[in-house]
Order: structure tokens, then sequence, then C-alpha cells
């Protein structure tokens, strides 16, 4: 597969995992405050947030590993030109 | 760039099964510490024997519930056990949804004569106790609610079984797993008092009581010395009943009734 595919598919998947679990922890933390007027979050959230956010964390290392170049420019460390030979 | 996406993806695989791992690694180490002790516990108890088949345990959300014994066999009726409860929570008390509470069901062909209040042992542990006499073969229902509103369960449920045998001794129970922590009996005393303050307890008929603690009786606040103190000054023939548990080799006062007071043993 192209990198540049690749790259696509793991920042949409990557996208979307970090909505569901914004979404769930956020309702998690609204969950006991939501309880006093009668809304309750329902029992398969926690495993949602949990699995889901695990999810992203594993997705997001194939992320940095896609855009380790950028990344390391970003802090600083340039990266060695390619395609150049003296 | 491929080794580097390789090790990203083998790092990813790891990351992503990691809570399925932590859960079947959790039920392994749970399934485990409940076989870990003795099969089961035959004991003498006001003039009758009882066996206990072991704990029952529930763990349908995130906490779990143990209820030791959850089969119990006695050889007479009458006999009184006390059923310990536990609460293992998932996360530290205090919690957002600290309504929850634990919920004894109504026994059938039993009464329920003494039930502790919850009390939180850790922030991780609650327990509670109830003493039972068993006047039949029947259930009782022991009930874990979450708080309201709890995204991590609703209920937790154990059903204690009991059973009128002749002879516990033949039985075999159907759980084999940990027997209670504590095989505490309950008694009734009567007759003359001999006291004690030194030892904070009394003597009747031979057995000594122990009497500890706050007391309130006839709606008013005591203490163990102004109890004794009470009991020492009764005119013979004085006649006292006691209510008491045998708890780690001791005695212990629960109920003490004497001229028209009744006294019921408080928190501390």
């Amino acid at each position: 597969m192209h990198i540049v595919t690749l790259r696509k598919i793991v920042s949409i998947i990557l996208l979307i995992l970090w909505l569901i679990t914004g979404i769930t922890g956020t309702m998690l933390l609204v969950g006991s405050l939501l309880a006093r007027v009668g809304i309750y979050v329902p029992t398969v959230i926690p495993d949602i947030h949990t699995y889901i956010g695990f999810g992203a964390f594993g997705v997001s290392v194939i992320h940095i590993a896609l855009n380790w170049d950028a990344l390391k420019s970003y802090v600083g460390i340039r990266p060695k030109p390619k395609g150049r030979k003296k | 760039m491929k080794a580097r996406i390789a090790v990203a993806l083998a790092l990813c695989i790891v990351i992503v099964l990691l809570p399925a791992i932590t859960n079947v690694l959790e039920n392994y180490v749970t399934s485990q510490s409940q076989y870990a002790q003795p099969a089961t516990t035959t004991f003498t108890s006001n003039g009758g024997e009882v066996k206990f088949g072991g704990c029952g345990e529930s763990h349908e959300g995130a906490d779990t519930l143990i209820v030791c014994p959850s089969e119990v066999f006695v050889s007479k009726a009458g006999i009184v056990v006390r059923v310990n409860i536990t609460v293992k929570f998932k996360h530290a008390q205090p919690c957002p949804y600290n309504n929850w509470r634990i919920i004894i069901g109504t026994p059938s062909n039993a009464e329920i004569i003494n039930e502790s209040k919850t009390e939180l042992t850790d922030p991780y542990t609650a327990t509670k106790y109830f003493y039972i006499r068993i006047q039949g073969n029947g259930t009782v229902a022991v009930m874990y609610e979450y708080g309201s509103g709890c995204p991590y369960g609703t209920e937790e449920k154990v059903t204690v079984k009991y059973y009128v045998v002749g002879s516990v001794l033949s039985v075999t129970p159907e759980k084999t797993s940990s027997p209670p922590e504590t095989t505490a009996v309950y008694k009734v005393f009567e007759g003359t008092p001999n006291v004690s303050l030194e030892s904070k307890s009394l003597q009747i008929n031979g057995t000594s009581i122990e009497v500890r603690g706050s007391w309130i009786c006839n709606g008013q606040e005591l203490r163990w010395r102004d109890i004794l103190t009470e009991l020492s000054q009764l005119p013979p023939p004085a006649k006292v009943v006691i209510e008491a548990i045998y708890e780690d080799g001791i005695w212990k006062a629960t109920k003490i009734q004497f001229n028209n007071t009744t006294c019921i043993r408080g928190e501390s």
C-alpha cells in the first residue's frame, strides 16, 4: 500500500476513535450530574470508552511512525535531505 | 520506513489488546483466589451441627459482591448462623454515584435477627453481616445496588441457600470454594449475672459474656460501664436475658433485657 494512502486511512480511523473517546469521556464526566435529573449513562459506555481509547492510543503509534520525519522537524531535528549526494 | 511502520503496527496491536488481556488476567486471578482455601467448614452451634458450603459471587458490572456462606446445612431448625457480605469496588469510594446500598431480601423459612450497618473497611471494600435463624429449607437474596445512574453496573445478586438436614456430615455442598472468615454463632442466655467491671464482662450460668461500647437503652444512650453498674445493683434474684454472639473465642453481648429495660448494642 502506498504510504500516502496508508497515512489517509490511519488519520481517518484516528479521527473517528478520537471523536468516540471524547464523547464517551464527556458522558462519563457529566454522568453523575445527569443522574441527579434522571438521565442515566448506559452501562456499556465505560467499556466503549476504555476499548476505543486504547484503540486510539494504538493507532496513534502508527500515525507517529508514518509522520516521524515531520514530527522531527516540528521539534527542531531536521531530517536528512533525501536524494542529494555530494 | 517499512521497519518503523512494522514496529509501530506490532506496538499498536499490543496496546489495542491491553484492556482485553487485563480482563482475562483479572478473571484468572479471581478464579484462582476463590479456590485457594479449604473446601467446607463444619462446626457445632447451639447443640446442632452446621456445615458451610462456600461463598457466592456476583460480578455482572464493575464491582463484585461476595457472600459467605452461600450454602448452609444445619442439623436442626432454630440454629443461627452469621452471613458475611463483602463488596469489592473497582473504583475508590466515595465515588460520584455514592447512593449504592446492600439489601438483604426477605428470607423464606428463616428470620433475620440481627443486621449490621454497612461499613467501608477501605476505599475499595465495604462489609456487612447479618444473623439468620434457620427454621427450614429456604433461600435469602443478598443484593448490591449500584448508585443511581452509575454506568458501571446496576445490580449484583447472590442467593444464600439453607437446608435443615438430619446430619450435616453426610452432606456434600454444591460449592467447594472458600468458607466464611468468621464462624460466629448466636445464643440467648437467661439467669442472674455476676458482674465484673474490671474485665468489662458478666457471668451467667458459668459463661462469661463481654459487654463493651455504647448502648441504647429505651432510647437513652449509655456506656458499657453504666450498664454493668446497673446490672450489678439489681436486687437478687434478678433475671437478665442476654443475646450474644460468639466471635474470636469470646461471647459478646448484643442485646440485654432486665426490669422492662431493653438495651441494644450501639456502633462503638
